[in-house]
């Protein structure tokens, strides 16, 4: 009964990561002291398998994970796993380093943009083939991109989600030549070219559509790429087959096949890797972390993840539209205490909605110390000496950010009471909750966020601003509406100098840390693990799962 | 009688499973004297020093200095709480959603299948039709989905659970009634001239009341494993409720960690439905001796 | 016999017109948009409308109601919403995993239970009895998600329980069918086979736990009972042995009321196959079904109930049918 993770859409512009402090580390919370329960501690945890010595070619990897892929149409999804799976079949024009989201090469060898930077021009790679065998060329690229746009295209089958999000500024995409392709846009727009690296903007072989289409099936179960790995099998609900591609342009794949099994329950998949009849999976469960990392022939990779727990507090209701009422309750928790024993160790603790390894993050900000006795005090000063009652509601489903949501509703609920706040819990199924948060009459509620590629305005603006906090089709969950904030937001969006693009969200960071209008809880560690034999591989910090380079030692 | 309370005497597993229920009932009310936990009372923080430890007569953990010492009989979950306080706690919820869910079970049942077996013709029809197409889903995705709609709650799992039982007992009584119809003093009172309501209230529930006893019985012990059922995939009451499917539920992940968190409620669960088991057995035995599983 | 047969179909036919109204309501009380489910989170009322448009999610119940029904005629459960993949292939491809793993717990409980409740009944308030019939009370008071968790940490290092075939098997063996059991036995696929079985093995234990209980007391009362009756005692003074008296006689006669609790038991077989398929990674219908309406994926919730619904009426049909061929009285006393 594990749900599938949705993939929170997002997008941004990577270009500016430049320069962040980042790169393969350890989980920087500390976890419990020693001694403490039977708790392990996870230093030394790295987020890369080692890759020397002599790939060897050959053998099956088995990933195990906790839902099956939904559609293998790349332009059409939402949903992670379904992500995993296309990451492996499909390359885009250009794609992330390793480990970093810094874009480099891939189907495209060279762009360049006009002055006005809103025409970009790419020169595709030469030779490189379809599984079916066809060759790239422009006309791919451009059947990828405008059966997307052109609600006439032939092929304009689905919702196509992310592209009125990410690319509704693109006006036109067309052929020059057989190797050269233009985009053009209706603005200036930083982050386009990361936005390209994203599995949305993957290309599809036409050939592949137009056979599918002459079969009657849906070519989202018949997926033609040029990706490393090629479609072999696909027992719905049960595993996707992948083979390694012989004409891949980077190079054959070094393992044979690659199988994404799905194993619903988290006890079980973890059983399973300990046996051996799995070589990898996520979704362990954060009280195994520590068992798995000293479990024989098992290596565990983790990796500060590009996310955020927070709690929300509705700044439209009484009366939580008294900072101080906010602030007192922010007051309650021990953030602490939260990410070394809820999240055993494997979060750090949040003072920004921000993640700590993005540009624009506000170091010196702190989360507020549990102070019991100031947060009475806060709370008779705002006239509820007595405290009040109010409701506290969640998502049933683990999230990526929030493994355990009952487990966190518990302890704020009881660590509310403390001061004198009697909250009910009122747990909504994942597939409801944001509907139901949308309209805005909840008092608190749990939420989060998870990155693709990591810009500050996708946390901020998003999360924050006024703009996104209509009730109905808010993105902006503590419905707060500061002026002030959405201002320097949004001057922030345009600011193409990246000294005083970071100065603006210095800003809006302090004042919203100061008006409280939602707790920033934990940012969550990325795990994944794997049988120790395996080779080559490295966590990405957008979740991308890439098995290029990857083997099965002896 | 005389002879039904001979046999329950001599009925061993009865008075075993009576013993069982008895002592779950006991412990549920003296739950919070005799273990100190109860909900609402802890600190959450402090809690969180204890976070799974073993049960204290398998293997003592060292705490750090600062952290008061305390001896948990079943063991502690990850937040802390002490497991067999929350189970003792926890069978309040149990014997209650049984009984409530039971309650409506037969409150429904009862009516529809007296109407049904006593009426017969057409009403019957309609009646076992509009049954056996409830009966056609599966009790657990029923469950699911009446609690889906309506909502998750405490009140509406007791419901639900209680609208699942509902045809097996109509069912149950709409063949007894077939049988107790024909009676002979029965078809006597039709004939002096007695209404319908008064045959069915006087003279044929008196005659079901052995059956619907045992229906209940046994009743309780299937609302209790199906609510630990709804429970343990997340339809059960709201979280952190000290419910023994929730706790399975809650705790599943931590069977290779803290394995008393999973176990505890586990063995809870199966003692108290083989209680119920056994006195619906007995009384099976002991009322209805010709009636069958 | 035949219009007795045919008796039964008709009646069959309101109760499964019955199950298409409810399981379409049903699925349509539940609360949360459908249209926002399939867009994301970040759709706007746009692309709503338009997915409303394109699933037939903004025309009236009764149109959708009817539509729904005339495409069932059709053999047509609709195009999952989630998927965008027809859901009769959807359930194709998973429902013959459901199948054999009730029928192999179907097996388990009736060879298991039947032996167990001959064995009981033989000497009545003996250790054996007791031990028997005390392990079958115990059998239907375990919550099956627990049992299957149990049966992992006693045995999962010795035996899969993940999945139906070994991955490394399945070049090899190339099945062609879902049904790997049959498949593998028809076509003498030994190796796949033994894997097939190994991998149905705990799940299938775990699943027939009730059943086995109640059929092995069941067993036990129908054949006290008819052990006790004149024409068994007859034939033990004609002096027939007593293993004969009871495999000719008795258990002849203790079928019916076996028979009638298998039907019954199929309907918790498929839906406790829902938390068996979990705990196990059993790829079927059950886990199918429970995370469909966790998306509100309207048609595939239809599709997959209608199925289980359809499935357990026809079997108690069989069963009705197998009865009247066991028992003669019934063919001549009219209502069920």
């Amino acid at each position: 009964m594990t749900p599938r993770a949705p993939l929170l859409p997002l997008v941004a512009c990577a270009l500016l990561l430049a320069g962040c402090p980042q790169g393969p580390s350890s989980p920087t919370t500390p976890g419990p002291a020693e001694g403490e329960g039977p708790s392990v501690s996870l230093d030394g945890l790295t987020d890369a398998l080692p890759s020397d010595g002599e790939p060897r070619r050959g053998g099956t990897l088995i990933f195990g994970r906790g839902a099956d892929t939904v559609s293998l149409d790349p332009a059409d999804v939402t949903d992670g796993e379904s992500v995993k799976a296309i990451e492996a079949i499909f390359d885009t024009l250009v794609r992330y380093e390793a480990g970093g989201t810094e874009v480099e090469p891939a189907l495209a060898t060279a762009w360049e943009v006009s002055d006005d930077r809103k025409t970009w021009t790419f020169t595709l790679r030469e030779g490189v083939k379809f599984h079916d065998g066809t060759a790239l060329d422009a006309d791919a690229v451009v059947f990828s991109f405008e059966r997307q746009r052109d609600p006439a295209h032939e092929f304009h089958q689905g919702e196509f989600v992310y592209w009125q999000d990410q690319f509704s500024f693109v006006t036109r995409v067309s052929k020059r030549d057989d190797r050269t392709v233009v985009f053009e846009l209706d603005r200036p727009f930083v982050p386009f070219l990361t936005n390209l690296a994203m599995f949305t903007a993957s290309i599809v072989s036409p050939a592949g559509f137009r056979v599918a289409k002459e079969k009657g099936v849906s070519p989202a179960s018949q997926p033609v790429g040029t990706g490393p790995f090629k479609l072999a099998d696909w027992r719905r609900g049960d595993a996707i087959v992948l083979e390694a591609f012989d004409d891949h342009w980077g190079g054959r794949p070094h393992l044979d096949k690659l199988v994404l099994r799905t194993i619903p329950d988290n006890n079980t998949r973890f059983e399973l890797l300990k046996k051996g009849d799995l070589q990898a999976m996520d979704g362990l469960n954060l009280a195994d972390v520590g068992l798995a990392a000293q479990a024989k022939d098992v290596t565990v990779l983790a990796q500060p993840g590009m996310n955020v727990a927070y709690l929300a507090f509705n700044n439209k209701r009484k009366p939580f539209d008294d900072p101080r009422v906010r602030q007192a309750c922010a007051m309650a928790l021990d953030l602490d205490r939260v990410a070394a024993r809820i999240y055993y160790g494997l979060a750090t603790p949040a003072a920004n909605p921000l993640p700590p390894t993005l540009f624009g993050h506000h170091d010196d900000l702190r989360p507020r110390k549990q102070d019991r006795e100031a947060a009475k005090k806060l709370l008779a000063e705002a006239g509820h000496p007595r405290g009040f009652k109010t409701t506290l509601w969640t998502m049933t489903n683990p999230r990526p950010y929030l493994p355990q949501p009952d487990k966190m509703a518990q302890y704020v609920k009881a660590a509310l009471a403390q001061i004198g706040v009697e909250a009910t819990i009122v747990p909504k199924e994942w597939a409801s909750y944001l509907e139901e948060v949308q309209k805005a009459e909840h008092d608190m509620c749990f939420l989060g966020w998870t990155g693709d590629t990591g810009d500050p305005d996708n946390f901020l603006y998003v999360l924050l601003d006024k703009d996104n906090a209509r009730v109905g089709s808010a993105s902006n969950y503590s419905f707060y509406e500061d002026e002030v904030v959405h201002d320097l937001l949004g001057r922030a969006r345009i600011e193409a100098d990246p000294p005083r693009r970071e100065a603006l969200y210095r800003q809006a960071q302090e004042k919203i840390h100061a008006d409280c209008p939602m707790v920033p809880l934990v940012h969550t560690t990325q795990v994944a693990a794997f049988r120790s034999k395996v080779r080559g591989f490295r966590l990405h910090p957008t979740g991308i799962l890439d098995f290029r380079r990857t083997w099965l030692a002896e | 009688m005389s002879r039904a309370l001979r046999r329950a005497a001599r009925h061993k597993g009865m008075w075993v499973g009576g013993v069982i229920v008895l002592v779950w009932v006991v412990l549920a009310l003296l739950a919070v004297p005799l273990t100190g936990w109860s909900p609402g009372t802890v600190d959450p923080d402090l809690a969180l020093d204890y976070q799974s430890l073993p049960p204290s007569w398998l293997r003592s953990v060292e705490l750090p200095p600062d952290v008061e010492p305390r001896r948990f009989l079943a063991g502690t979950d990850d937040g802390g709480n002490d497991v067999l306080g929350r189970v003792l706690y926890g069978a309040r919820y149990s014997l209650v959603i049984g009984f409530v869910a039971v309650a409506i079970s037969v409150a429904l049942g009862v009516p529809l299948g007296l109407v049904s077996g006593y009426y017969g013709g057409r009403l019957d029809g309609l009646i076992m039709r509009c049954l056996d197409v409830v009966m056609a889903f599966p009790t657990i995705l029923l469950a699911i989905g009446i609690v889906t709609v309506l909502g998750q709650s405490l009140t509406n799992l007791m419901i639900a659970v209680g609208l699942v039982g509902v045809p097996g007992v109509a069912r149950q009584l709409r063949a007894q009634v077939l049988v107790v119809r024909e009676l002979e003093y029965v078809q006597a009172a039709r004939a002096l001239g007695a209404g319908h309501l008064r045959v069915l209230g006087l003279h044929v529930l008196p005659n079901c009341l052995a059956p619907i006893i045992v229906l209940a019985t046994l009743g309780t012990a299937t609302a209790i494993l199906e609510t630990a059922g709804l429970g343990f995939v997340g339809l059960g009451p709201e979280p952190g409720t000290p419910e023994w499917g929730l706790m399975i539920s809650e705790s599943r992940n931590l069977i290779s960690r803290a394995p008393w968190a999973v176990i505890t409620p586990g063995a809870a669960i199966v003692l108290l439905v083989l209680g119920f088991n056994l006195v619906g057995d007995g009384l099976r035995d002991v009322l209805d001796p010709r009636g069958r599983a | 016999m035949n219009g007795y047969v045919l008796q039964r179909l008709l009646g069959a036919v309101p109760v499964l017109f019955g199950v298409t109204v409810l399981a379409f309501l049903f699925v349509r009380m539940i609360p949360g948009d459908p249209a926002r489910n399939i867009a994301g989170e970040r759709a706007n009322e746009e692309i709503l409308a338009q997915v409303r448009r394109v699933h037939g999610l903004d025309e009236p119940l009764p149109a959708q109601y009817a539509r729904f029904l005339g495409r069932i005629a059709q053999g047509d459960l609709g195009t999952s919403l989630q998927t965008n993949e027809p859901v009769t292939r959807e359930i194709a491809a998973r429902f013959p995993a459901t199948i054999e793993l009730t029928l192999c717990a179907v097996l388990l409980a009736t060879v298991i239970g039947v032996a167990l409740g001959i064995v009981a009944s033989l000497r009545p308030g003996s250790v054996l009895d007791l031990v028997t019939m005390g392990g079958a009370l115990v059998g239907v008071s375990l919550p099956v998600f627990c049992l299957g968790y149990v049966l992992i940490i006693a045995v999962g290092d010795h035996m899969p329980y993940a999945g139906r075939l070994d991955e490394g098997l399945r070049d090899g063996f190339a099945p062609r069918t879902p049904f790997y059991l049959v498949e593998a036995l028809v076509r003498g696929e030994w190796a796949a086979l033994r894997s097939v079985v190994a991998h149905l093995a705990l799940p299938a234990l775990a699943l027939s736990t009730v059943p086995l209980a109640v059929v092995a007391r069941i067993t036990r009362s129908s054949m006290l009972e008819v052990l006790s009756q004149d024409y068994v005692r007859t034939a033990r003074a004609k002096g027939l042995s007593r293993a004969a008296v009871v495999l000719r006689h008795a258990l002849r006669n203790a079928t019916i009321p076996i028979v009638t609790v298998l039907g019954v038991q199929t309907g918790y077989l498929l839906g406790g196959a829902v938390l068996t398929e979990t705990v196990f990674a059993w790829p079927g219908l059950g886990r199918f079904v429970v995370t469909a309406i966790g998306e509100r994926d309207y048609p595939a919730i239809q599709g997959g109930v209608l199925l289980f619904a359809t499935t357990f009426v026809l079997v108690n049909l069989l069963v009705d049918v197998l009865y009247a061929r066991l028992d003669p009285r019934v063919r001549l006393g009219g209502t069920s």
